[in-house]
């Protein structure tokens, strides 16, 4: 059932790096970084489990038929997109927790899928300008 | 002449409120006009499950290839969502306008502005979508060519998110760095 746990648990693991990176950043270039780490653990982990329930609707949603695969992924988006409301105001109306670390932590995910799949290969590239003609 | 009137007559009936009422009202309308905007990932994630369920009913074998791709693509269109309730959520929250100087009219209009200019996250949302739709097709029929059919649709994905970050600035700066203010 679990086909993606791989690609999950790369990108997962890829953006726990990268929270650790902006943590250790914080604590060094702000003077009272608590609230800003804070956020980002906060926006990091909703965003990770995000990417989990996307992953499991995704699984779920190819088995099946397309309408109902359609209706099924559209009712799951607006299922997270009310969670990602409750954290967004949660942040917000906390002072403890930063609520531009927590948007931050939130689209981290989406920076590293971006990332890790746009710049791993350089042939790619080498072959968009490659004449095709000589 | 009549229509002229009418105009008259509501910006009387505005000028009649204090300012503060004025963006907070008008904040409340912005922040329901950028939620518009979460529409977009919605048919965009819906398209790409439906072209999934297509492409794994065609070749079953392909499953596991598909269902990566089309994970990858639908997280990515979930991005104008986010920032489009991070907009609408800063407008009931975390509002700018309601202590800024200047006329209230004007920032009344900008917070509905801000609100309005969010809209454009449908595009991106939508267009996402339907490139992780289209992806999740083509890794169905050619399996083998996955990781090039992947980083082509991330290439489209990250051009076609980009009107979705302009609205984006075009609303922040409305909403913390308001040039009309100054002319004034």
């Amino acid at each position: 059932m679990n086909e993606t746990f791989e690609l999950q648990a790369k990108i997962i693991k890829i953006n726990g790096i990268l929270l650790c990176i902006l943590i250790v950043g914080s604590f060094i270039f702000f003077e009272e970084p608590l609230s800003f780490v804070y956020g980002l653990i906060f926006g990091g982990l909703i965003g990770i489990l995000n990417f989990i329930q996307l992953a499991k609707t995704m699984e779920k949603a190819v088995r099946m038929n397309p309408a109902g695969a359609q209706a099924y992924a559209s009712i799951n988006y607006f299922i997270r997109f009310a969670i990602m409301a409750v954290v967004l105001i949660v942040s917000l109306k906390a002072d403890y927790i930063n609520a531009l670390a927590t948007v931050i932590g939130l689209l981290s995910i989406k920076f590293i899928i971006l990332v890790t799949n746009l710049f791993n290969d350089k042939e790619y590239y080498k072959n968009i300008f490659k004449r095709k003609e000589v | 002449m009549e229509g002229t009137n009418f105009i008259q007559i509501f910006i009387n009936w505005l000028a009649s409120f204090e300012p503060k009422v004025l963006i907070l009202a008008a904040s409340s309308i912005g922040a329901g006009l950028a939620m518009i905007a979460g529409i977009g990932p919605g048919i965009g994630q819906g398209y790409a499950a439906g072209k999934g369920a297509e492409a794994v009913s065609i070749n079953p074998k392909g499953s596991k290839q598909v269902t990566m791709v089309m994970l990858l693509g639908a997280a990515v269109a979930e991005t104008s969502g986010i920032l489009a309730l991070v907009v609408a959520l800063i407008l009931l929250y975390g509002n700018p306008l309601v202590t800024a100087q200047g006329a209230g009219i004007i920032l009344a209009a900008s917070a509905i502005g801000a609100g309005f200019s969010m809209i454009a996250g449908i595009g991106p949302g939508i267009g996402q979508g339907y490139a992780a739709g289209k992806s999740t097709e083509a890794v169905g029929r050619r399996p083998r060519l996955q990781s090039s059919i992947v980083r082509t649709m991330f290439l489209g994905q990250a051009v076609a998110q980009t009107t979705g970050i302009y609205a984006l600035i075009i609303s922040l700066v409305l909403m913390f760095a308001n040039p009309l203010t100054r002319l004034l």
